[in-house]
This record gives structure tokens, C-alpha cells and sequence, in this order.
């Protein structure tokens, strides 16, 4: 059979997202991202309806929910090339997260009931994992779920979730039996946050953002038909899912939106009267950035070729994890060495997108300083990039 | 050599740390940045244990003592992230005044220091200028100001700011102006750590020249000092993040060990200490250099700010990153720690920067 190679799959597509970003991402939504303010939840469901329209929201689904069928070299392509073009983060919790999990191991009924409202963004999704005892150590988490009669009751505390104070439902993993190893008494409910006896608290993180929250869970009952696949069988499914995360979790295009932004400030911070973009060091370190960025790119584009012609990239997904958290880390650290010259103030007045004060910096610095402190995160959420390495270390090189 | 002998100088470092752990206060810090900066009865506490009067002239009230003692102060205020306007006020502004003033304002504001009753701060850099000393391009002609002075450190702390500026000969000359008022506009910001800048325009403001000398030779004198200082707090705080990572990964535990337990951080920690240890003896050396005014203490400077402001950046990050998802709370002493080595490394040029200054001695 003659398939398109993976080079033309990408620059088709690549084409058709820009131009379809040209024509329809909303205009006060892309100046938000661009300049990194605070984009609220009516702007992200405003584009992913958007995208839904066009199919593309949840093109990684199969056709018989209502997808497009993409590969995993299309889907990664359709983000990224959104990325570079200035769309919001396309919250991954309800489409690329629980879905697949939905329709690979949950019921008919499940399905009909959570698919749609997903797909058109009329649930929010939040990510039930950490606990302030299981982070890396995830296994050992100490939430539980208790079966009485049609329902479960669920106990216990949920951190680090992003976005829960936007969210409708959460999908957890909790304790069903404790008497086999860790992993095995684990199971996978979606739990909404409505339900009496849930508290979901705002945690202030060091960009002063609200975005991370800790949720309490105390006697929820939880109906048993929100069990997805088989009690106990949770880990698998949780597995599956952090698979799915990593695997797209290269940011080349929001890496590239960053360089943007990068030799912006740079062609307008002075030093001595020079912009930094004319000294040969700056120059320099414009240049390795980029190489890198091309290098990260060159890795996702040969490991997806090669998803495409049926190999599982398997462990590999963590080295895409590793790099592309590095790469914006690596950017925007140096972004913060350009701002060093202007004073590194950090106006968090001027992420609100109706502020208009006296800036005293380039326009987009707060916005920068904001992607530094918050992108700590990067290395440290979805398995930290030690746990990644620990990974590779075993399962790529057998030690 | 500093101005105190070994027992006073550990004697006054017991006062100093005496002072932070009684005063350190977290939940307050988190509660009130913007606020507690400007606390007057702390900044009258300070004077009242000697802090200003430190490195001020014995015949100004002050206890002529070198950047070595500085050093112990400054150590202190990085470890206990104190928001006390010290640097502005005292390394700056009095070593402006002290190197620059009038016989007249030496003798009046200096005391006024040194008693912690006044506050400075010194508007050196320019929306041009970055990181560099250059002639400045705000002007002072017929006893007014004219110009735009950017990331005055502090500034909103300050009863009145130290200006460099360019008189009418198109000498650069340092002024004293009121911190607000007619005829200037000034913004206040936060910087990255919680602490402040101000943005000030002076549109034909009253200034009060200091003695007519060529101010950028002083100035640059007074910043080599100062880097000294940031390098101190620097030290301070990275020792206190050192210190609360090592506890921390002691007491948290994963896969049923402490996680200080792990090879790979166990060598990070490694490496920070040694980051520490790197930073405080290359400050020392820096500090003693000037104190005995060495012909290379420039060299010393620019290398301990290299070192230290490539430790700020190590130190910091590393320490948020072992900490995992507790590294980026804002209630947890870590987050602020590395904010304030951020803005340390930064304050008057980092790393990349004193790089530059160094190679100019291989052409």
C-alpha cells in the first residue's frame, strides 16, 4: 500500500492548521497567549468548541466516537503546529486523557454518556493522581473506595490538580483492596465534583497563580457505574493514560512561540545603548537554542515515522518528556537573563489582559517571568524527569 | 582587612544571626511583601543593633567597618529573606553620599543613617543602559532634573534617591531628589523576589547636586561594593536552601526510602554544597580585596559574581526541582529562597555579564 510518508502528512497538515488559525482563533485569545496572560475558562472552551466544529478537538478519537482516526504523528502534529500559531493550551484532561481511557476499556454506556460532552467541551475535566504521599511514588497513594451496594464511598486527598477549580469531573485512582501489592488494589472512577463531602482548595504556587489545587474527599459517594474497566485494574489504565501524556508532551511548537517571544525582548532590551540581538554573544545563544529546538523536532519526527509504521514508541516517550520540558526550561531561563537588564520586575497586574498601567519592562515580560517560575513545573508534573531517566535507564537500556 | 578583630567580628555575626531566627517569620513574609519592606520600627531595630552604622565613617556615627563585616549583615538578610531596604539605603546610597556628598551632607545625612532614620535609594540605570555604567542621558541644568531612570531598587522604600545624572558641562554628577513628589512621576513594581523597583520621569524637578566631582569612576567603586553585598546575600540564601533541602529530603519518602537516599540526589546535593562553599569563600576574598584596596579587587569582584550568580541559577532551580510539586508552593520557604537568588543574580550584572567584563582582560 502506497502511505503518504510522515514529512508530507506534516507539511499538509501543518498548512492546513495555520490556516485555519489564520482564519478562526479569536483574535483577543492569541494576543493573550501570545504576550502568556491569564486566558480564562470561557476563552479555552470558546476555542475548543471552535476546533470541535471543525473535527479537529478530538481527531485522535476513532471514527466510531466520532473522531478523525489520526495517528499519533497527527495528533502531535495538529498541537504543535497550534502551539507555534498562538492557541491556548488545549486542556488535555477530558480529550486526550480520560477519552481514551473511555472508550479503550469502559462500557458502552460510559461511553454514550461522557464522550460528547467532552468532545464539545461542556465537561471539564480534572486529573485525580497526586497525593501528598504519592508523587513519583504514585503506587502508593492512600485514597480509597469503599463498595456499598450500588455505590463506592471515597476517602482521602488529591494535590497538585490543575485547573480543578474550573472542573465539573475528576477521574481518580483509588484504593479498592489493600491485601495484594500496591498496585494491584487500584482502581479508576470518575468522580464529579459537585458530590457532597469533595472541597477543592486553591494551592498559590511560586508564579502567584491559583492554577494548582488540593481536593478533599471525605464519605463521597461515587455511583459504582462510574468504575471504568474492572475494579482493581486501575494501574493499567493510569499507565495507559501517562503513556498517551508523554508521548505528546514535546512542546516544539510552544518552544518555538517562546524563541518568538525571545528575539522579541532581545531586539528591544538594551544594553549601553545596543540591542542584545546585535552583541555576537546573544547571537550565539539565540543560535544554540534554536539548534536544540531543531534537534528536539528531528527526535518526535523520527519517533512518530516510526509509531506510524507500527513500532510502539514504548519507553521512548519519556525521552520526548525529558527533552521537551528541557528545551522550554533551557529558553525560558535565557528569556529571564534577557529581562536581567530591565530590573526582573514582575508585574502580575499585567497578565490581566484588561490592565493597562505603566509596564516597566518590554510588554510581555510578566508574561515571561510567569512561563519561568510556572514552567518549573515541567520537569517535576507527569513523572518527574528523574523518574523518566529511571525509565529509559531500565526499560530502553536494560540496566 | 576589616575593620573588627576576629572576637568582635564573631560577636557581632552571633547579634546578627540572633536577630534573623528570632524575626524570621514565613507565614507573615507570604502574608505582606509589599508591606513589610517599609516597616520603620524593624529598619529603627536594625539601627538600634548597629547594622547602618556599620560601614559609615567613625566621624558620622558609623563604626568604619569594611565590606568584610558587611558581608555578615548581608548573609543574614539573604538567609532570613529580609525585606529591609539595607543595600538601597546603606551600600548604596550612604557609599554614594559618603564618597560623594558635600562636607555638609556627609555630616547630616550620614548620622541620619547610621541612626536608622532615613532611607535612600539610587537611581543609576537607564531605559538604555542595562546592565552597563555609561553616561547617563538625564540632564540637570538650572537646578532640575530631566529624564528617565529605571529599576531603582527599592525605590518606593526611599525618603529621597541619589540620582546620576549629567550637568550642564555634560559631566556625570550624582543629585539627591525628594523619592516622589512635583515634577516627577514615579511607578513602583514588584520584582521577581516580592521586593520593589520604581520607574521614576523627572520632568523638571528640583535636585540637590553632591560635590562636583566625575561621578562615574564613584559610582562604579560603590557597585563593585554592592555586587560584594548581593554576592553576601547571596550566600545566605543559598545556605538556607541547602539547609531545607537536606532536611527535606531526609524526612520525605517514596518507594518506602528517603528520597535522599537516590544517588542522583544525592550527587545534586553534592554539587550544591559545593556551589555553596565556592560562593562564600570567593565573596570573602572579593570582600577582603576591596577592604584592603587590592588593584585586582575589579578582577575579584566580576569572577565571585560570576560564580555566585551561576550558583543563584544552579542552587535555585535544583532545589525547587528535588522539592518536587512542595518546591513550587508559594507557603513553602523554597519558592522564595529562589526568587531571591534570581533577583540576586541578576542585580548588577550576572553571570553572562561580569563574563564580559573578565574577557576584556584577554585582548
Amino acid at each position: 500500500m502506497n502511505r503518504a510518508s510522515p514529512i508530507d502528512i506534516a507539511s499538509g497538515l501543518r498548512a492546513e492548521v495555520r490556516a485555519f488559525c489564520d482564519e478562526h482563533l479569536p483574535e483577543d485569545i492569541r494576543t493573550k497567549v501570545l504576550l502568556n496572560q491569564h486566558v480564562s475558562k470561557g476563552d479555552h472552551v470558546r476555542w475548543q468548541k471552535i476546533l470541535h466544529a471543525k473535527g479537529w478537538h478530538t481527531g485522535h478519537w476513532p471514527r466510531e466516537h466520532g473522531g478523525l482516526g489520526w495517528s499519533r504523528l497527527q495528533r502531535w502534529l495538529f498541537e504543535d503546529e497550534l502551539y507555534r500559531q498562538g492557541s491556548p493550551w488545549l486542556v488535555p484532561f477530558g480529550v486526550t486523557y480520560v477519552a481514551p481511557v473511555l472508550y479503550t476499556f469502559g462500557t458502552a454506556e460510559q461511553c454514550a454518556r461522557w464522550l460528547a460532552p467532552t468532545a464539545d467541551s461542556s465537561i471539564w475535566w480534572a486529573q485525580g493522581y497526586s497525593e501528598p504521599n504519592a508523587g513519583s511514588d504514585l503506587a502508593n497513594l492512600s485514597t480509597t473506595a469503599v463498595r456499598d451496594g450500588d455505590d463506592y464511598i471515597v476517602n482521602g486527598q488529591k494535590i497538585w490538580t490543575t485547573m480543578a477549580g474550573w472542573a465539573d469531573m475528576i477521574f481518580i485512582l483509588a484504593r479498592t483492596s489493600k491485601d495484594a501489592r500496591p498496585q494491584s488494589g487500584i482502581s479508576f472512577l470518575l468522580v464529579d465534583l459537585a458530590s457532597p463531602g469533595v472541597t477543592v482548595r486553591p494551592i498559590r504556587s511560586i508564579d502567584l497563580d491559583h492554577h494548582l489545587h488540593e481536593i478533599f474527599f471525605e464519605d463521597v459517594r461515587v455511583p459504582a457505574a462510574n468504575l471504568v474497566g474492572t475494579e482493581g485494574g486501575g494501574w493499567t489504565y493510569a499507565k495507559f493514560l501517562l503513556g498517551n501524556e508523554r508521548l505528546l508532551s514535546a512542546e516544539v511548537g510552544k518552544a518555538r512561540r517562546m524563541m518568538d517571544t525571545l528575539r522579541g525582548l532581545c531586539g528591544s532590551i538594551l544594553e549601553a545603548g545596543r540591542p542584545l540581538i546585535a552583541k555576537e554573544s546573544w547571537q550565539r545563544r539565540l543560535a544554540a537554542l534554536e539548534a536544540r529546538t531543531l534537534g528536539v523536532e528531528a527526535v518526535c519526527m523520527e519517533l512518530f515515522a516510526q509509531a506510524e509504521a507500527g513500532a510502539d514508541p514504548g519507553a521512548k516517550a519519556s525521552l520526548l518528556k525529558i527533552m521537551g520540558s528541557e528545551l522550554l526550561q533551557a529558553i525560558s531561563a535565557t528569556t529571564i537573563d534577557a529581562l536581567g537588564r530591565t530590573g526582573l520586575s514582575y508585574q502580575t497586574e499585567a497578565l490581566d489582559p484588561c490592565w493597562s498601567g505603566p509596564l516597566a519592562a518590554p510588554r510581555g515580560a510578566a508574561g515571561a517571568v510567569n512561563e519561568y517560575l510556572h514552567g518549573r513545573a515541567v520537569t517535576i508534573y507527569g513523572g518527574s524527569n528523574e523518574i523518566q531517566r529511571n525509565i529509559i535507564a531500565k526499560a530502553v537500556l536494560g540496566l | 582587612m576589616g575593620a573588627f578583630d576576629s572576637q568582635e567580628l564573631s560577636l557581632f555575626r552571633d547579634s546578627v544571626d540572633r536577630y534573623v531566627s528570632d524575626t524570621f517569620d514565613l507565614p507573615r513574609l507570604c502574608a505582606s511583601m509589599a508591606e513589610l519592606g517599609g516597616d520603620r520600627a524593624s529598619w529603627q531595630a536594625l539601627a538600634e543593633l548597629g547594622w547602618q552604622a556599620l560601614p559609615l565613617p567613625a566621624d558620622h556615627g558609623g563604626l568604619d567597618g569594611g565590606l568584610t563585616e558587611v558581608c555578615v549583615v548581608m548573609e543574614a538578610i539573604g538567609r532570613g529573606l529580609m525585606l529591609e531596604p539595607y543595600l538601597a539605603t546603606v551600600i548604596l546610597g550612604a557609599g554614594l553620599i559618603a564618597a560623594a556628598g558635600t562636607d555638609e551632607q556627609r555630616a547630616t545625612i550620614l548620622p541620619s543613617i547610621a541612626g536608622g532614620e532615613e532611607t535612600l535609594a539610587v537611581a543609576w540605570q537607564e531605559p538604555g543602559s542595562g546592565y552597563a555604567l555609561t553616561m547617563p542621558e538625564t540632564r540637570c541644568a538650572g537646578g532640575v532634573l530631566t529624564g528617565v531612570k529605571t529599576a531603582v531598587f527599592q525605590g518606593d522604600l526611599a525618603d529621597r534617591l541619589v540620582v546620576l545624572a549629567a550637568d550642564e558641562a555634560g559631566q556625570a554628577r550624582l543629585y539627591l531628589t525628594a523619592a516622589s513628589g512635583e515634577g516627577m512621576t514615579v511607578d513602583r513594581h514588584a520584582t521577581i523576589d516580592g521586593r520593589s523597583a520604581v520607574h521614576v520621569t523627572y520632568d523638571g524637578t528640583p535636585a540637590e547636586p553632591l560635590a562636583d566631582v566625575d561621578a562615574l569612576p564613584i559610582v562604579e567603586r560603590i557597585l563593585d561594593r554592592a555586587t560584594i553585598a548581593v554576592c553576601a546575600e547571596a550566600v545566605g540564601a543559598i545556605g538556607a536552601l541547602n539547609r531545607t533541602l537536606l532536611d527535606y529530603v531526609k524526612q520525605r519518602h517514596q518507594f518506602g526510602v528517603a528520597i535522599g537516599s537516590f544517588q542522583v540526589l544525592q550527587h545534586r546535593l553534592v554539587d550544591m554544597a559545593i556551589a555553596e562553599q565556592e560562593s562564600s569563600a570567593i565573596t570573602a576574598a572579593a570582600a577582603a580585596a576591596l577592604d584592603a584596596g587590592r588593584a585586582d579587587a575589579s578582577t575579584l569582584v566580576s569572577a565571585a559574581k560570576v560564580r555566585v550568580g551561576e550558583a543563584c541559577r544552579f542552587v535555585g532551580e535544583a532545589a525547587i526541582q528535588t522539592h518536587g510539586g512542595m518546591g513550587m508552593v508559594d507557603e513553602h520557604v523554597a519558592g522564595h529562597l529562589f526568587k531571591r537568588l534570581l533577583m540576586l543574580g541578576s542585580l548588577f550584572g550576572d553571570s553572562d555579564c561580569h563574563i564580559d567584563r573578565l574577557a576584556g582582560q584577554f585582548h
